[in-house]
C-alpha cells in the first residue's frame, strides 16, 4: 500500500486522529535507529502510548487527566533514573526523551501538543548520530526528517494538505536550507577538548581484548567489520611487513593471557632501514588503542603516547568516534633500552604447575639447542615440519591449554602458536611475551586505502635476546607462511569455511566491495572526521589563517545574523502592499504632525475629510492645511500631479509646527 | 425657471449643468441632497437605481423630477402580483392588413422607466425587466429590439418584511448599481412640504436642465476621471475585506467592484474634483454594496446602510 493509498484511508478518522497517525508514524522512524543500544521498556512505554492515544482517539475514550500524565511521567523518569543511574549521558538523554515523547502523547490535545511531539521526534532522530556516524543513517535520516517535516506542516494546515505538495514543499524547503547547511557544516567551529566530544559509552564493540584466551582470535576473525584503514604517503610496505601493533600480553594463568596496563616510560628504539608514514583512520572502539605499524617512530606527542611495551595510546580515555592520526613507523628497528627486572621477572613468569609437559619438552629442545637462538629456531622448525595445522576451527582444550594444544588437539591459529611458542621460550628463561594486533590488510584501490578489518587480527610472540632487545617472533610463519603474504584466505584449506572468502574471490562482488568500502571511506574522511585541520585549511584558501575559534564563532553569528537581516528585508520588501511613494510619505509625515497637534487621523479617514477636520479643529491652520489638501489630492489622486508639487507639499509639511 | 437652459452649449461645463439639476431637484425634493447626488451619480455610471422604502415618502416624485429634469421620456410601470412580461416589454399583434404581427413595444422603450413596487411582481414579470437592464435590448418573436439611450430605471421597493411581496433575489439586487432609501424628512423640512405647493403640480412645471445628448456626453466622460493607484488600492482593499470578512455570506463580485469605481467617478466628475478622492468611493460605498453583501448571523451589521458604514469603518485609507 503506498504512502497516499494510506493517506487516502486515512481520511475515515477524525482529523486530529489523522494527524496523530503521521505524528506516532514520525516517531515510530525517529527512535528505531536506538533500537539496540537503548533499553527497550522505554520504546515498549512510548509504544503503548502510541497504541493507548489511537484507541482513544477512535473510541473517543477521555485522554487521561493532568494529575494522571504527571504521574505516569514522573514514575518514567525514576524508571530512566533507577536504570541508568543518572540523567546525564547519552543513553539517559536518550531514553529520557523517547519515554516524555510518548508520554507527550497522552495529552495531544491541540495541534501546539502535536507540534511537541513532533520536535521532540526530531531530537530523537539526530541524537541517532551520538551513537553512529555510518554513512547509510544519512538517507534514513534526511528520508524521516522529511517525515517529520511534512507532518509538522500538515499538522498546522487548517485545510487538508495534499500528502505530495507536503512532500514537494518540504524537498524545496530541504534544497533551500542545503547551502546554509553546507556552510554551518564547513565554517563551524571545531571546539577543541573533551567537552565538546561525543561522550564516551559502554558498549559492545568487537575488536581485540585485554586478554586472550586460545580460541579467541580466531573467533574474531569471523567478523567482517572493520577495524581501521590506512592511507599511505608513499608505498605501501610488502604484506610481510604489515603488523599493526596492539595490546602486550604479559600474565599468562595457564591458560589465558592477560594484558599488563600501559606504562609511559620511553624506550629508545633505533630504526632502520625504509620508514613510513601515513595516516590510521581507526574505527570506533571502547579503548584508546592505535593499532600502529610496528614500529611506529613519529607521531603528536599532544595527542598519543608510546607505553613501555611500545604499543601507541591515544591520550584520551576512549576512542569512541571514528578517529584519526598522522604516524611515522619503521619496521626494521632495533630496541636499546634495558629490560627492568621486574619487568623481566613478568615476562618469564609461567604456572609451574600447569602445562608440565611443555616445561619439560622446552627445557630438553633448549639443552640440545646449546643457545637460546638456536632453541626458538628449533621450535619454529618443530611447528613447521611436524604436524601441526593451522585452523580457524580449532577445538576446545583443557584448562593445561598449550600442553593439551602441542600434544592433543595439534590444531590451532595463530593464538595457539603464538601462547605455546612463549610459554615455551619462557620456560627456559627467555623474557617472552604475546603481542596481539593485526597481520595484513586489504589494498582498495578505488580509494587508495589499505582496510584492516577484524578477520585480520593476529598474535605473534616477542622475545628479549641480550644485546639485541625485543625480536618479534611469528611462529604462524613458520607454520603457515602463506597467512602473513597472503592473507587468511591463502592459508586455511580449501576444504574449510573462512567468512567471507567467497565474496573475496568473486571478481564482481569484489569489486562492489571495494566502491562500498570507497565510499565509506570518502564520508568517514570528509564528512565524519571533517574537524580542525580541514577546516584550517579550507579557512587558508579565503586567507584566513590559524583563525581562533572565538573569532570564527563570532563571524559565523554575524554573517548569519547579516544574511537573515539581508534575506527578512528583501522579503518584507517583496511583500510589501506597493512601494510607498514619496507623497504617500510626506502624507504619513503630515498625518503624524497633526496627530501631535491632537488630531490623528482615523484609519478609514479620506485625505480630504482628515485634513478638513484638522482645519476646523486648528482654525490658526486652516489655510495652510487648505493648501495642503489640494496639493496632496492632486499629487495623490489627481491625472497630472506636477513635480514641483512635491516639494511645495514637502514644503508646507515641514512648515507646520508640531 | 430662473435659470439659462443650455441645451446649444454643448461643451459646457458638466459641473455646472450638473449643480442646475440637483439644484432643481433639490427644490422638489427637500433635505436629500445626498441622495439625490447619488441618483445622479448612478444615472452617469449607467447603472440602474433601487429605491428601498416605505410608501409615500417621495419616490415616485424623485423619479418623475428626473426625468423631467433632463427631459427623458418617461414610462411607469406599477408592478401588481398579476403582471405579465409582456406588460413590460411589449406584445406582438396580428395585423390583418399586413397579414403579419406587429410589434408594439411595451412601457420599456422609455429613456425612464420607474418601476414601481418592483417586489410585488411574480419573479417572471421582475426578470423580464431586469434582463431588459441588464442588456440595453428586448428580444421577442426572434426579432431584438434596441432600447432607448440613455437608459435609466429606477424601481422602487417596499421593504421587505410586508406581504404579499417577492423580495428580489441577490443575483438580481447586483444588476442595481445602487440602493438608496430616501427616509422621513426631518421636521422643519416637513413643516415646508405641508404648507408648500403639491408636489406633483411642482414637478409638471419643471423645466430640462440638460438635454439627453448633453447626459450621453457625459456618460462617456465618468469613465474617463483619473483614478490613481492609490485610489485603486484603496478600492480593492475594500473589496479584499468583503471577501474576507468572516461577517457576510460572500463578498462583493467583479461587477458590483466595476460599478463601485463607476460610481466613484461618476461622483467625482459632479463634484469637479479631477481624479477620484478616497472620500468618492466612501460616498458611493454604502449604495453600492449595501445591498450586495447577505450579513452572516454572528454580530454582523443588519441593513444595507449599516453593511455600507460598517465596511466604511473596517478599510484603513491607504
Amino acid at each position: 500500500m503506498s504512502a497516499v493509498t494510506l493517506d487516502h484511508r486515512l481520511q475515515r478518522l477524525t482529523p486530529v486522529g489523522q494527524r496523530l497517525v503521521w505524528v506516532i508514524a514520525g516517531l515510530a522512524l525517529a527512535v528505531a535507529p536506538h533500537f539496540d543500544h537503548i533499553a527497550l521498556w522505554t520504546m515498549l512505554i512510548a509504544a503503548l502510548a502510541a497504541a493507548f492515544r489511537m484507541t482513544a482517539e477512535i473510541k473517543r475514550w477521555p485522554l487521561p487527566s493532568r494529575a494522571v500524565c504527571t504521574g505516569i511521567a514522573f514514575a518514567s523518569l525514576l524508571g530512566v533514573l533507577a536504570g541508568y543511574r543518572t540523567l546525564n549521558g547519552i543513553d539517559a538523554g536518550t531514553s529520557l526523551l523517547i519515554v516524555m515523547a510518548g508520554m507527550k502523547l497522552l495529552e495531544t490535545r491541540t495541534v501546539r501538543d502535536l507540534t511537541v511531539v513532533v520536535f521532540l521526534s526530531y531530537f530523537a532522530l539526530f541524537a541517532a548520530f551520538l551513537y553512529n556516524q555510518n554513512m547509510l543513517l544519512l538517507p534514513y535520516m534526511l528520508l524521516t526528517a522529511g517525515l517529520l517535516t511534512m507532518t509538522l506542516m500538515r499538522i498546522h494546515q487548517t485545510e487538508a494538505m495534499a500528502l505530495r505538495e507536503a512532500a514537494a514543499t518540504t524537498a524545496k524547503m530541504f534544497l533551500q536550507a542545503l547551502p546554509l547547511a553546507v556552510l554551518l557544516f564547513l565554517f563551524f567551529p571545531r571546539l577543541p577538548g573533551q567537552f565538546w566530544a561525543v561522550p564516551a559509552r559502554e558498549r559492545a564493540i568487537t575488536g581485540l581484548s585485554e586478554e586472550m584466551t586460545p580460541g579467541d582470535v580466531s573467533e574474531l576473525t569471523q567478523s567482517g567489520a572493520i577495524a581501521f584503514r590506512v592511507k599511505f604517503e608513499g608505498e605501501a610496505p610488502p604484506p610481510r611487513e604489515r603488523y599493526w601493533r596492539g595490546p602486550v600480553m604479559h600474565l599468562f594463568d595457564g591458560r589465558t593471557w592477560r594484558y599488563g596496563g600501559a606504562v609511559q616510560t620511553p624506550q629508545q628504539v633505533e630504526s632502520s632501514g625504509s620508514s613510513y608514514r601515513y595516516r590510521i583512520s581507526l574505527e570506533p572502539q571502547q579503548r584508546n588503542w592505535i593499532f600502529a605499524l610496528d614500529m611506529p617512530t613519529d607521531w603528536d606527542q599532544k595527542r598519543a603516547y608510546r607505553a613501555e611495551d611500545f604499543q601507541l595510546h591515544a591520550r584520551q580515555q576512549q576512542l569512541s568516534v571514528l578517529t584519526s592520526f598522522d604516524l611515522e613507523s619503521s619496521p626494521t628497528y632495533v630496541t636499546t633500552g634495558e629490560l627492568r627486572d621486574s619487568l623481566r621477572r613478568l615476562d618469564t613468569y609461567i604456572p609451574r604447575n600447569r602445562n608440565t609437559r611443555t616445561i619439560e619438552l622446552a627445557r630438553q629442545m633448549r639443552e640440545r639447542a646449546g643457545s637460546d637462538e638456536a632453541f626458538i629456531q628449533s621450535v619454529l622448525t618443530k611447528f613447521g615440519s611436524e604436524e601441526y595445522y593451522y585452523t580457524l576451527q580449532p577445538p576446545a582444550l583443557d584448562l593445561n591449554a598449550v600442553d593439551d594444544f602441542l600434544f592433543n588437539s595439534r590444531r590451532g591459529f595463530c593464538e595457539h602458536f603464538a601462547s605455546a611458542f612463549t610459554v615455551m621460550a619462557r620456560s627456559v628463561g627467555i623474557p617472552a611475551r604475546v603481542v596481539t594486533g593485526y597481520q595484513g590488510g586489504e589494498f582498495n584501490p578505488l580509494s587508495g586505502y589499505l582496510v584492516v578489518s577484524q578477520s585480520d587480527a593476529h598474535a605473534w610472540s616477542e622475545v628479549w635476546l641480550e644485546g639485541r632487545g625485543w625480536q618479534r617472533i611469528d611462529p604462524t610463519a613458520a607454520i603457515a607462511p602463506e597467512r602473513i603474504e597472503r592473507g587468511l584466505d591463502a592459508a586455511i584449506s580449501s576444504e574449510e569455511e573462512v567468512p567471507g572468502r567467497m565474496l573475496r574471490q568473486s571478481a564482481v562482488l569484489s569489486k562492489l566491495r571495494m566502491a562500498w568500502d570507497a565510499a565509506n571511506t570518502f564520508w568517514n574522511d570528509q564528512v565524519v572526521e571533517f574537524g580542525e585541520d580541514q577546516q584550517n585549511w579550507l579557512l587558508e584558501l579565503f586567507n584566513i589563517e590559524n583563525p581562533r575559534w572565538q573569532y570564527l564563532i563570532t563571524g559565523m553569528i554575524v554573517a548569519l545574523i547579516g544574511f537573515f537581516a539581508i534575506l527578512s528585508a528583501y522579503l518584507t520588501w517583496k511583500f510589501k502592499p506597493r512601494s510607498r511613494d514619496p507623497v504617500a510619505h510626506v502624507y504619513e509625515q503630515l498625518c503624524r504632525k497633526l496627530a501631535k497637534l491632537g488630531v490623528p487621523r482615523l484609519p478609514h479617514e479620506g485625505p480630504n475629510d482628515y485634513v478638513t477636520r484638522a482645519a476646523q479643529a486648528r482654525p490658526e491652520l486652516a489655510a495652510q492645511l487648505a493648501e495642503v489638501r489640494t496639493v496632496y489630492v492632486s499629487l495623490r489622486y489627481g491625472p497630472m500631479p506636477l513635480p514641483t508639487q512635491l516639494s511645495r507639499l514637502k514644503f508646507l509639511v515641514n512648515q507646520l509646527e508640531a | 425657471m430662473n435659470s439659462a437652459i443650455p441645451t446649444l452649449i454643448t461643451q459646457a461645463d458638466p459641473i455646472e449643468l450638473i449643480a442646475a439639476t440637483t439644484a432643481q431637484l433639490n427644490r422638489v425634493i427637500l433635505g436629500k441632497e445626498h441622495q439625490v447626488q447619488l441618483c445622479i451619480s448612478c444615472l452617469l455610471a449607467r447603472g440602474h437605481l433601487l429605491i428601498e422604502d416605505i410608501p409615500g415618502v417621495g419616490k415616485t416624485t424623485l423619479a418623475h423630477a428626473i426625468a423631467e429634469s433632463l427631459g427623458l421620456s418617461y414610462q411607469r410601470i406599477q408592478f401588481t402580483s398579476d403582471l405579465l412580461p409582456a406588460d413590460i416589454i411589449g406584445i406582438s399583434v396580428f395585423d390583418r392588413e399586413t397579414s403579419t404581427f406587429q410589434f408594439h413595444k411595451g412601457p420599456v422603450f422609455s429613456q425612464l422607466v420607474l418601476a414601481d413596487e418592483v417586489n410585488r411582481a411574480t419573479p417572471k414579470a421582475q426578470s423580464a425587466l431586469l434582463e431588459a437592464m441588464e442588456e440595453h435590448q428586448v428580444t421577442a418573436d426572434g426579432a431584438t429590439y434596441p432600447l432607448a439611450a440613455p437608459f435609466f430605471v429606477i424601481a422602487t421597493q417596499n421593504p421587505v418584511y410586508q406581504i404579499g411581496t417577492y423580495p428580489l433575489p441577490e443575483s438580481q439586487l447586483d444588476r442595481f448599481l445602487m440602493r438608496i432609501e430616501l427616509g422621513y424628512p426631518d421636521p422643519t423640512l416637513e413643516r415646508q412640504l405641508l404648507l408648500g405647493q403639491d408636489r406633483r403640480d411642482l414637478v409638471a412645471t419643471l423645466a430640462p436642465t440638460l438635454s439627453p445628448q448633453q447626459l450621453l456626453l457625459m456618460q462617456t466622460m465618468v469613465p474617463k476621471v483619473h483614478v490613481s493607484d492609490a485610489l485603486l488600492d484603496y478600492v480593492q482593499a475594500l473589496v479584499r475585506y468583503t471577501r474576507e470578512s468572516p461577517l457576510f455570506e460572500a463578498g462583493i463580485s467583479p461587477r458590483a467592484s466595476i460599478g463601485l469605481l463607476r460610481a466613484a467617478q461618476a461622483w467625482a466628475l459632479i463634484h469637479g474634483h479631477p481624479g477620484v478622492m478616497p472620500e468618492d468611493v466612501q460616498a458611493v460605498l454604502a449604495a453600492v454594496v449595501g445591498h450586495r453583501l447577505k450579513p452572516r448571523d454572528e454580530g454582523a451589521p443588519k441593513t444595507p446602510t449599516e453593511i455600507g458604514q460598517f465596511v466604511l469603518k473596517e478599510v484603513a485609507v491607504p
